[in-house]
């Protein structure tokens, strides 16, 4: 991900103005070795998921050695991480289970993005009835818990790729509705937005040109922070025996799977385990220190 | 705050509750057809279908059977189970006190240890306490319900032996052995609520630390421990019991994936099973009851808020 540093920026201007120092030493942003590694973690994860079927590991759904083997070096890719009871292995399974988790998660994220931004710059700019149904729809499906909310869309849809992304957008919505609506309110009453309709601009071109610029820094440094919610999400569902159907593998579903094993195979439930956490704690990294650059309502 | 304020607030929390339980009403007679077939089984005729969908309404549009539905409800009935013939009313009162019992020694665990966390992070910010535990925080925050219960399962119950794998003793059979099948699963719960209460008392402490009077006692000569129990504790602890609050109403609906794991007879493993044998009306109930006493929860929240600050209530006045 590439991003602008504006610190630095501003630097090499005044750098370039004068032969002097410049009067304001250039701010350093102090690059965390944390979020680099995130950074890290998860590129070598989208990559690998991306590209597994390139790879030389077997497919996730044939016998790749003899069931429950532990994991190790020095028997090929394949073992790496051992097999599952199937004697799958539990390498490829993680990268296929991984590809739908990603998916899900980015597709539902950016799709949830774009209608609730879009939403909230509406109930934000224009105020009134606009306002009173989009918040109190919102408030609604707050209303549910997370989880519970996904049940009951799961119960009288056949859990399909599409069926669970529909309800991991609806179910993120709300929070992106919120975050533009404030943001939206903070900026509408600016000045530069006035002079704007002063000059004769309609709402349209208001919304687009003044106000979707400011908002969308800060919605967007909630996206990762989305995402890795969404990954929770589509594991717990998968972990309910809900998510996608098998014979796909999940990550949530590995960990249902592996769990009645716990006792002589934990390899089964610990791989997938912390697959699963650092893919979410990288995303919060990243969240945080995005949210941090870009959020100028984030106290901490 | 005044009483026209709270009037208002408790009557936009009643829209909400409106358009909550129309949502899930209306979600659900979506799939009409699974309600006659789980009732007659899968060999069912295409007329004894009709049939049942016609008595039971089902054909109906969705306003009229949202009526339906919400008289029988403030009636105190929730329709009865298609599959096991019980008024759903009367499993939820079986089921709630599983859940609300798992939800609040969760919650207790979790104030327990993140309040003194807390307050050794916030007594130095900066100081290594304070950098190691917001990190382990920040780390235990990426841990889903569905990875922590079964690592917890396997450390704590299967190598230390510490504590059943899985099941539930009542209350009725002593409080030795409910607490024992009780405390893993609440502590598999506690652990994200631990990092989210750490964080925010931490954040809350730092700031009422800086303020005037604060420097004033510490002038005063009052120890440090002193000061921070009694002048600094309370004032910072609003939001943390907005949390605690708020996510103990989340609870109610949150503890889904412990009580499948650990196979506890509570609210969330009755959502489950009810969506896997398509028991749609038991599914409507209890999703309903969840999410209308989240927003009881929140509305209590926030009216009492100006109840316990009064900066609020002079805010509010001004």
């Amino acid at each position: 991900m590439t991003q602008i540093d504006y610190l630095d920026q501003t630097g090499g201007v005044l750098a370039e103005s004068g032969p002097h120092e410049p009067v304001v030493p250039v701010v350093r942003r102090r690059r965390s070795l944390s979020v680099g590694l995130a950074y890290s973690w998860l590129a070598l994860v989208v990559v690998l998921a991306a590209l597994v079927p390139l790879l030389p590991v077997s497919d996730f759904d044939i016998a790749a050695g003899p069931p429950r083997t532990t994991p190790g070096f020095g028997d090929g890719l394949d073992l790496l991480l051992g097999t599952d009871n199937f004697g799958r292995s539990v390498l490829s399974r993680i990268l296929y289970g991984g590809r739908v988790s990603l998916v899900v998660g980015l597709v539902a994220g950016t799709v949830a993005f774009v209608i609730g931004t879009f939403l909230g710059l509406l109930a934000g700019y224009f105020g009134r009835w606009v306002d009173a149904v989009i918040t109190y729809v919102t408030d609604a499906l707050l209303a549910f818990p997370p989880l519970i909310l996904l049940l009951s869309i799961s119960a009288v849809t056949k859990p399909s790729l599409f069926t669970l992304t529909v309800g991991l957008t609806i179910l993120v919505i709300p929070s992106f509705v919120r975050l533009s609506r404030a943001n939206t309110i903070a900026w509408r009453s600016r000045e530069f937005v006035r002079a704007a309709r002063n000059m004769g601009a309609t709402s349209p071109r208001i919304i687009r040109r003044e106000i979707l610029p400011n908002v969308l820094p800060t919605v967007a440094s909630y996206l990762p922070l989305v995402i890795a919610s969404l990954i929770v999400a589509e594991g717990s569902l998968s972990f309910l025996g809900l998510g996608i159907p098998a014979p796909t593998p999940s990550w949530g579903g590995m960990i249902a799977d592996g769990k009645d094993s716990l006792d002589d195979a934990a390899y089964l439930v610990l791989v997938p385990a912390v697959v699963v956490f650092l893919t979410v704690f990288a995303l919060n990294q990243i969240g945080d220190s995005l949210r941090a650059r870009f959020d100028r309502t984030a106290g901490d | 705050m005044t009483l026209l304020g709270t009037l208002r607030k408790v009557a936009r929390s009643l829209l909400v509750v409106l358009l909550v339980t129309f949502m899930v009403v209306a979600l659900l007679s979506l799939a009409p057809g699974s309600v006659a077939t789980v009732i007659l089984g899968p060999a069912a005729t295409p007329e004894s279908v009709a049939a049942l969908n016609e008595e039971l309404g089902l054909n109906d549009s969705v306003f009229v059977q949202y009526w339906d539905w919400l008289t029988n409800a403030l009636h105190g009935d929730l329709g009865t189970s298609l599959l096991t013939d019980l008024p759903v009313t009367e499993t939820i009162w079986e089921r709630l006190p599983v859940t609300l019992e798992l939800a609040l020694l969760a919650q207790v665990i979790a104030l327990g240890i993140a309040v003194p966390l807390a307050i050794a992070a916030a007594a130095r910010p900066g100081s290594v306490v304070d950098r190691f535990t917001s990190a382990i925080s920040s780390a235990s925050l990426s841990i889903p319900a569905f990875v922590a219960a079964p690592i917890l399962v396997y450390f704590l119950a299967l190598q230390l032996d510490l504590f059943p794998v899985s099941g539930w003793n009542d209350l009725s059979e002593g409080i030795g052995p409910n607490l024992e099948s009780a405390l893993l699963p609440a502590f598999a719960i506690a652990l994200a609520e631990i990092a989210a209460f750490q964080r925010l008392l931490r954040t809350d402490l730092v700031s009422t630390l800086r303020e005037d009077y604060i420097a004033a006692a510490r002038a005063k000569g009052m120890s440090p421990t002193f000061v921070m129990l009694r002048h600094a504790l309370r004032p910072s602890s609003f939001s943390l019991i907005t949390l605690l609050a708020i996510s103990t109403g989340r609870l109610l609906g949150g503890t889904v994936i412990v009580e499948t794991l650990f196979s506890l007879p509570g609210l969330g493993s009755l959502v489950v099973n009810s969506i896997t044998s398509r028991d749609v009306v038991v599914v409507q109930g209890v999703v309903a009851f969840i999410a209308v006493v989240y927003v009881a929860l929140n509305t209590a929240v926030d009216v009492g808020y100006g109840l316990l600050d009064p900066r609020v209530r002079k805010e509010a006045r001004a």
